[in-house]
């Protein structure tokens, strides 16, 4: 069986991308040629973590569930190009990360729209809540940073990706990957100073 | 980088981690989700049919109202271009331009088409076939063999060689040669080289040059 590098968690050096930590292995095993169970055994394998993924990207869990079924209808459709469990892995993350950005301008538009008082970038109170106090800020933080500077920092710190993987996820340069992964980072450190 | 910036970013780079990977104690309904996941892709799958009928519809009307727009530009064209043939444009003793020479005339009888072919040689000989269908029955789809024969300035007679009906059997065209086109602005019809339909319907059809054909 050949296993692919993944998502998992890390803590590592500054943006340092040749640190490869990884905790959860994506086999890169043949798939059902059948799309029903093809679908149903990916949907096994990979719901959960999307949805995380999906929410910290979104930061909503029902917003959460609407983005990873959407990137599963895609998956769906494209069943007759994906042949192995890393394809469809690969190929979910993207709808995920793709599907968030909408659902996040969708999100910004109807909360501008509806003059809501909410967080434009928070979760729900009771979820924020649910997290270690010094987590709180750091999430709120991530939150309120420019959309590519999140994703870059989700993808590096939640899914362990490497600077090559988040650079074909978002369509961007590793370079452009590198800058972004900086200035998050530095853009959360001056939040997080600035909320003490 | 200062080592105090340098442990202030490693601080938050675990707080991010911490952070972010809080969220997989949260337990996942997986079970609900399979239940949810065939309805979605059922109502995915219809959106999406529904967005392809919408833009094969869109595709469709825009079509259908621009190409009249783009022939009738087309048509604006030739028409703005000086009488006379284009550079590399032969023109037969006739004055019609030598090579083939095709066009469809607009048809005023409910069902018939035609789409024209002359093919006019350098020493005035060619052939005629009206493409005719659906025009009082009579259907015309062969090459008649013709004598192209000057009438004046952008007059020409074709005559059936030899004639089927009488003693002249020919078609009178008053013509201009534009570019690489040819205006039929009238015809005049003796014999039965064509159906008196016909004849009265290419006044106005546009003739054009088949490339490399000259």
């Amino acid at each position: 069986m050949v296993v692919t590098r993944v998502p998992g968690r890390s803590t590592a050096a500054p943006v340092d991308f040749s640190v490869q930590p990884g905790t959860r292995d994506v086999s890169a095993e043949e798939l059902p040629s059948d799309r029903a169970s093809g679908v149903a055994a990916v949907f096994e394998i990979h719901y959960a973590h999307l949805i995380r993924l999906a929410w910290a990207l979104v930061g909503d869990p029902t917003e959460a569930e609407d983005v990873v079924m959407d990137a599963f209808a895609g998956l769906e459709r494209r069943w007759n190009h994906v042949r192995r469990t890393d394809d469809a892995f690969f190929y979910l993350r993207t709808s995920v990360v793709n599907g968030s950005r909408s659902r996040m301008r969708r999100l910004r538009v109807s909360r501008a729209k509806s003059h809501s008082l909410a967080d434009l970038d928070g979760a729900p109170a009771e979820q924020i809540a649910m997290l270690h106090l010094e987590h709180q800020a750091v999430v709120i933080a991530l939150r309120g940073l420019p959309r590519r500077q999140r994703e870059v920092l989700v993808l590096r710190y939640y899914e362990d990706a490497t600077e090559a993987e988040i650079a074909e996820t978002l369509g961007i340069s590793p370079g452009s990957v590198k800058t972004h992964a900086s200035r998050g980072l530095h853009a959360v450190a001056d939040l997080l100073e600035g909320s003490v | 980088m200062s080592t105090g910036e340098l442990e202030r970013l490693e601080r938050v780079e675990r707080l991010l981690g911490a952070g972010l990977h809080e969220v997989d104690q949260v337990a996942i309904d997986v079970r609900r989700g399979r239940a949810k996941l065939a309805p979605h892709v059922t109502k995915r799958r219809q959106a999406v049919r529904r967005c392809t009928v919408i833009a094969v519809a869109a595709a469709v009307i825009l079509a259908a109202v621009a190409a009249p727009l783009v022939i009738a530009d087309l048509r604006d064209h030739e028409r703005a271009l000086p009488v006379g043939p284009s550079p590399g444009v032969t023109l037969s003793p006739s004055g019609l331009p030598v090579g083939t020479l095709q066009g469809k005339v607009d048809r005023t009888q409910p069902g018939a088409r035609s789409t024209v072919t002359l093919v006019v040689r350098a020493d005035g000989t060619g052939t005629w076939n009206a493409g005719s269908v659906g025009d009082n029955d009579f259907r015309s789809v062969e090459d008649y063999d013709v004598r192209f024969v000057r009438d004046g300035p952008g007059r020409a007679v074709m005559k059936q060689v030899p004639p089927d009906c009488g003693t002249t059997d020919q078609l009178a065209l008053t013509f201009t040669v534009r570019g690489r086109t040819v205006v039929i602005e009238d015809s005049n019809l003796i014999g039965c080289l064509v159906t008196q339909g016909l004849s009265s319907d290419l006044a106005g059809t546009t003739l054009r040059l088949l490339p490399q054909s000259e």
